[in-house]
């Protein structure tokens, strides 16, 4: 009988919501993807541009409602829910497609039961019908550790055919989600309702990457975001990920309840804010007792906390202890968060071993703030929009003692280089009395730095390079290496590990003498991470009779270039602000000459208002027999926007141009 | 300063937690390099006989000792299990001895388990345990012990001697009761180095394989499976004892057919009206049987997709034919069936349902004749004494040509009540040539030409396929184009095409026009010109101290390149690199140089005539590379005339 009900209220949603999208594109014809279950389906028609990509979505729609469905008369609370449904049409061009599409997992991990209804079928060129049998559906209880899933392969699909499928699923309340278009095909019509039944609930949302609302202004109950012909997703290098596709972000709040405040899911007039929001986390996070306290900074005493001389010192002290000596379990479980279990058995959820710092900042009187935000290459925090989804992760934040920041949840990340999908990024900061919006700061390009010192000789008789080799990594750059270095189980391994980085920079000959200092856990980020090598390469001085050919941009290690046969889309995102320092001393053999060293200079940069945001400048000095040649490379904006797209794609371009400078060697 | 303090605190913190059992301290240094060690690691395996049935119950256990402060790679651990094995008796916990040298021991209380499918699958059985050991730190122990009980027997038992940490003991024992045979074979293991022992334990025999000071197993890129190289063995029933009478269960390929073939209701292979149509359809004007089989199976691979369901004994039994051409996708084994149903169909009956391993194992059913010999399924259509294996996976694959992933392996051909071994063919080196024969012309800073790539055999199949699933033309350019590419990164295509072979038994030919930026070189008034725009194998080579398995390609193969330089008006060559070359057995290449009027052709032929470059061969192939390497760097010379 509810589900009776429901179904009433929906549909008649949904016909409002059709007349909807008949004002705003003053038709809806079938073949722009019909999101009714049509009763005889047919081949849709598609144009010369559609038959030429692999496959088409025809409809990708998607309908979040928040539902009222009585009462709790046990605990007199008002009952809500959240219905999930998707709806999806996709004509198939080629095979690679059908393989793509054939299969359809559903999310369950949230889902009340099974779901609400699940229909799918292949129709075929020819328009043979072939529906979805109740048999065929599979259930995964916990697929990859990832939660529940059922699972289904529609039956007699072909190229030129489409197969369509809707499902329905039943979730408790969820104050807040995020819906996202990702996709490699394009999408004809991509809609995604989020409504409610109820004027006890409020439904707010906001559209991203080309989303738009269009319900109107008084239906207060329904947000349409509605997309016509989405392109597939762009696959861009130095992208800012999945946060630049298509995305909604709703949230649902409560407005009254029948007994005035509802216990379970909380009560809002005006919907969650930054601040109400940083008060509940405190309240969950903050419940640390004194005999946690005493506890916790019992385990640290042999590290002499209290006589460190600074602050610094003793944030570096406590976040070495905890990471090599605590594990971080990927679980939700209250279990997980209790501080006297963490503490027996050093393990912990995120939220469990974010305690434990917590207490320990406290014994030792550290004053900080707690941040939560949002991975960039997933989405950006938008503080113009209060919602939980942005919390991803919790990061500490050191005001009085500096500017940096600690995630207490990634095991590889130090003190100043939290993870760095968080920096550069707003976050909500709290300290139990105060809160507010503020950026993640970025790192100056100075403190990532990737730097070469080559030593270049030559043995002419036998057609030889002979390089001495030193590359000194900082910051982020450093992490690159120490990460791995540390997590490779065997001496064996590690060597083979840093053969393989130095394998790029030798000349294609195997690395002699290889080295490495700066790689322990205690150096993580904090402390350069050099590595040192010899090698005696033949493949980089070519030989054309008596002249000598020397591919001095190898020297720097293969770099990237970017090309533009298709125009730039996204913005540049990159992971961080770095640069490259490199000099090149080049002993040239004694009677030999170097008759082109101008190859060597180049200036390839971009200012925007008179500051320097990227260069590749090469310039050489040559003092008797020794050439020296001096790069600088650096990148010192995260982003660019897609205007200064080309300005930036010139100088990474200009270092792969490097890469082919050769210099021409003959006798005197 | 500040630097002194931090590292009192930090060796205070070593103190303290990795104070270590006295027992251990010696194995600190024997194991120096090594994050972890195993004490040991053993399987005792139990056969009793139920109910007139075999029952394996097999208890692993193992114990871990940690040896440096990055345990967190060793403190989750998952056991892997399918429907045909229960897991019980889950017996896991941390030993740790604090600085006053006292043990303390952390039991691990709950095992989540979750849904593992294996890459391929879109739906199977496989599952996992997963146990998350607390408290680990330097000098700590962790210990597992679990029982698997065999649903099946044949599915029992393999034991790797080697595997990811060292191990002082490596221990497999089976208590065998009176009137079981069992069978074994050992792969990998030199001589005395596994200890063999017999004895008899109340009315059982207690078969027992020892490995001492086991190393780690090696893993390196483009390697073959671990059973290729690491020390294992295969143990199996080969008879048992009920109500009196000796019953076979392994040890003879017939043996594992007769079981397999069991499995299988006689209606699998069946057509049904459906089937008929189609079937008549396709073959309709074929001119021979021949011809018939090869656009059945050229339609299976277009119209039925691989969707691979594997459960419980689904991983063995083919789905019907009938219901496999209705849903349009199934697995290896089904596509099996479809093959042979459309078959029978048309009244063609020497199809058979075909077992067969993939290349990722080594054995060979006489020496193995257990299950785990075999992970695919073909059919084999075999025509006045010609054997065509009929893999429908391999979606471009030719009539007549196996897929790679078989080449090589026997097939275990199921002819109802008798079947046939039959061995599947290597695919030679010329047979799977890529030919790019190209002109080149110097235009100032620029080189031009035109070009044309033609691929045969397997090069062809997997470009082909690739193409098929490119519809979009900017995609399929991109492919092309990275095809072709040579030179550098400057390279860059006006136009390039595919011509569409007219079947895929046809060569795949691209043309292009080219132009390449930035490669050739003027000083004054000389150009150096590299003649070996590609450098292919540059790289690979070995280091002989360190690489201690074989290096694997998944076919043999021809590569060519000939370019014809034209020599720039106005200069003569003043110079141009010798012949080179390198043979033996297995791989060799050739370089030549011809000069004839106002071009140079520089022909290139590397040849690859293994499957594997053992690391016996490691000191040749480098003698290889290092030869064709000294070739690669040498470049023409052009002068301009008259000066």
């Amino acid at each position: 009988m509810k589900h009776f009900t429901h179904f009433l209220i929906l549909s008649l949603i949904t016909s409002a919501a059709f007349g909807q999208d008949m004002n705003a594109f003053g038709k809806l014809p079938n073949e722009e993807g019909d999101s009714a279950w049509a009763v005889v389906p047919k081949i849709h028609k598609l144009t010369y541009e559609e038959q030429h990509e692999g496959a088409l979505s025809l409809l990708d729609e998607r309908v979040i409602e928040y539902a009222w469905e009585g009462m709790n008369f046990v605990q007199t609370r008002d009952i809500y829910y959240t219905y999930y449904s998707k709806h999806t049409i996709v004509h198939l061009n080629s095979d690679r497609a059908i393989e793509d599409f054939n299969k359809v997992y559903i999310p369950m991990q949230d889902a009340i039961g099974d779901p609400v209804e699940i229909k799918a079928r292949s129709i075929s060129p020819d328009g043979k019908v072939i529906d979805l049998k109740n048999s065929d559906i599979k259930v995964l209880e916990n697929y990859e550790n990832r939660g529940r899933y059922v699972l289904f392969a529609i039956d007699g699909v072909q190229k030129g055919g489409e197969i369509e499928y809707y499902y329905k699923i039943k979730r408790n309340f969820q104050s807040f989600g995020s819906e996202y278009r990702k996709s490699n095909f394009p999408t004809r019509v991509l809609s995604i309702k989020v409504k409610t039944n109820t004027e006890k609930l409020e439904v707010r949302a906001k559209g991203y990457n080309g989303l738009t609302d269009i319900s109107s202004e008084n239906e207060s109950n329904l947000h349409h975001y509605y997309y016509y012909k989405v392109k597939g997703n762009p696959h861009e290098e130095f992208s800012a990920g999945d946060a630049v596709l298509p995305r909604v972000e709703y949230k649902a709040f409560i407005k009254i309840d029948a007994y005035g405040f509802n216990i379970l899911y909380g009560t809002y007039k005006n919907g969650p804010t930054w601040k109400t929001m940083s008060e509940n986390i405190w309240l969950n996070i903050h419940t640390i007792t004194p005999k946690e306290i005493r506890k916790s900074k019992k385990l640290l005493k042999p590290l002499k906390i209290q006589s460190l001389s600074s602050d610094e010192m003793k944030i570096i002290a406590i976040e070495q202890f905890i990471k090599t000596n605590f594990k971080i379990k990927d679980t939700q479980t209250s279990y997980d968060e209790q501080l006297r279990k963490i503490l027996k058995t050093r393990i912990g959820n995120a939220t469990g071993i974010t305690r434990l710092y917590m207490c320990l900042f406290e014994a030792y009187k550290i004053d900080y703030w707690l941040a939560v935000t949002s991975n960039r290459y997933v989405k950006r925090f938008d503080s113009q929009f209060p919602c939980s989804s942005f919390f991803h992760d919790y990061l500490f934040y050191f005001y009085k003692t500096s500017n940096k920041f600690l995630s207490p949840t990634n095991e590889t990340s130090r003190l100043g280089y939290p993870p760095q999908e968080f920096i550069c990024n707003e976050a909500l900061f709290f300290n139990g009395t105060q809160y507010g919006i503020k950026e993640v700061s970025c790192i100056d390009w100075k403190n990532n730095q990737s730097n070469i010192n080559a030593q270049i000789r030559f043995n002419l008789e036998e057609g030889i390079v002979n390089g001495n080799f030193e590359m000194v990594n900082t910051g982020y750059f450093a992490g690159d290496y120490q990460v791995p270095y540390l997590e490779i189980s065997s001496e064996a391994d590690r060597q083979k590990f840093l053969n393989d980085v130095l394998d790029n920079y030798s000349g294609k000959d195997k690395p002699k003498n290889v080295s490495i200092t700066g790689a322990s856990s205690k150096d993580l980020y904090v402390n350069p991470c050099i590595l040192k090598m010899d090698y005696s390469s033949n493949a980089i001085l070519e030989k054309a009779g008596p002249k000598y050919i020397f591919h001095v941009g190898e020297v720097i290690g293969p770099q990237s270039q970017l090309y533009s046969d298709t125009a730039r889309v996204t913005d540049v995102e990159n992971r961080n602000q770095h640069g490259f320092i490199r000099k090149i001393t080049i002993h040239i053999p004694e009677g030999y000459k170097i008759t082109n060293p101008d190859a060597l200079n180049m200036d390839v940069h971009h200012d925007d208002k008179g500051t320097r945001t990227a260069e590749f400048i090469s310039r050489y000095t040559l003092t008797g027999d020794m050439l020296v040649v001096d790069i600088q490379e650096t990148y010192r904006q995260l982003r660019y926007p897609v205007s200064q797209y080309e300005d930036f794609r010139k100088v990474i371009n200009a270092a792969a141009d490097f890469n082919k400078v050769v210099l021409f060697l003959e006798k005197k | 300063m500040k630097r002194n303090i931090f590292i009192i605190a930090f060796l205070t913190v070593r103190f303290l937690l990795s104070a270590q059992a006295v027992a251990d301290i010696p194995l600190f240094d024997k194991y120096k390099g090594e994050q972890a060690v195993f004490l040991s690691r053993k399987l005792e395996a139990n056969i009793a006989i139920k109910n007139d049935e075999p029952v394996v119950t097999a208890r692993n256990s193992e114990e871990l000792l940690l040896l440096t402060e990055q345990t967190t790679g060793y403190s989750e651990r998952k056991i892997y299990f399918s429907s045909f094995t229960d897991i019980s008796g889950i017996l896991a916990k941390s030993v740790i001895t604090d600085e006053q040298n006292r043990s303390k021991t952390i039991p691990v209380t709950s095992f989540p388990e979750s849904n593992e499918l294996s890459d391929v699958s879109f739906y199977d059985d496989y599952k996992a345990k997963r146990i998350v050991f607390p408290s680990l730190a330097r000098g700590a122990h962790t210990q597992l012990s679990y029982t698997e009980t065999y649903k099946e027997p044949r599915f029992f038992g393999r034991f790797y001697f080697n595997t990811y940490a060292p191990a002082e003991l490596a221990e497999v024992s089976i208590s065998v009761p009176p009137g079981v045979k069992i069978g074994w074979k050992i792969f990998h293991a030199g001589n005395g180095e596994i200890e063999h022992t017999n004895k008899t334990v109340g009315e059982n025999t207690l078969y027992s394989w020892k490995g001492r000071n086991r190393k780690r197993f090696d893993i390196e890129n483009d390697a073959p499976e671990l059973p290729y190289y690491t020390p294992h063995i295969v143990v199996y029933i080969e008879s048992y004892t009920a109500k009196n009478e000796e019953k076979k269960l392994l040890g003879s390929p017939g043996l594992l057919y007769k079981w397999y073939s069991g499995m299988i209701p006689a209606e699998t292979t069946e057509s049904d009206s459906l089937m008929k149509l189609i079937a008549d359809s396709i073959t309709r004007g074929a001119g021979d049987e021949r011809e018939k089989m090869k656009r059945i199976f050229y339609w299976v691979q277009d119209h039925v997709k691989y969707v691979a369901f594997e459960d419980g004994m689904g991983g063995f039994i083919p789905r019907k034919a009938s219901r496999v051409c209705e849903r349009r996708f199934g697995d290896c084994k089904d596509m099996a069936s479809i093959i042979t149903g459309l078959a029978r169909s048309q009244g063609i009956s020497n199809v058979y349902l075909t077992w067969i391993g993939t290349r990722s194992i080594p054995y060979s059913y006489y020496d193995v004749p257990t299950p785990v010999s075999d992970n695919h399924m073909i059919a084999t259509y075999i025509h006045d004494g010609q054997y065509y294996f009929l893999d429908a996976t391999g979606k471009n694959t030719p009539w007549g040509k196996p897929t790679a992933m078989i080449q090589g392996k026997e097939a275990l051909i199921g002819k109802g009540n008798s079947f046939e071994i039959a061995k599947v063919p290597l695919i030679a080196a010329d047979q799977n040539v890529s030919n790019d024969v190209t002109t080149l012309r110097i235009d100032g800073n620029l080189v031009r030409g035109q070009g044309k790539l033609k691929l045969t055999g397997y090069p062809a199949i997997y470009t082909g396929e690739r193409l098929k699933s490119m519809v979009n033309e900017k995609d399929r350019n991109e492919f092309l184009t990275a095809m072709v590419s040579k030179g550098n990164n400057k390279f860059a295509t006006d136009q390039v095409s595919a011509e569409t072979p007219a079947s895929r038994e046809e060569a795949l030919v691209i043309n292009y026009n080219w132009q390449l930026d930035n490669y050739v070189r003027i000083n004054g008034d000389e150009i150096y010109l590299n003649p070996s725009l590609e450098k292919s194998y540059q790289n690979l080579t070995f280091d002989t101290t360190l690489r201690r398995i074989p290096y694997e390609f998944n076919y043999k193969t021809m590569d060519k390149n000939v370019i014809s330089v034209e020599i720039p008006a106005g200069y003569t060559a003043t110079y141009i690199p010798e012949n080179s070359s390198f043979k033996n057995e297995k791989f060799g290449f050739e370089i030549r140089y011809t000069l004839s009027g106002n071009t140079i052709l520089a022909e290139k032929t590397i040849r690859i005539d293994t499957l594997m470059i053992m690391p016996s061969d490691f000191i040749e192939w480098n003698k290889m590379i290092k030869k064709l390497n000294a070739t690669y760097k040498e470049a023409i010379l052009f002068k301009k005339q008259g000066q």
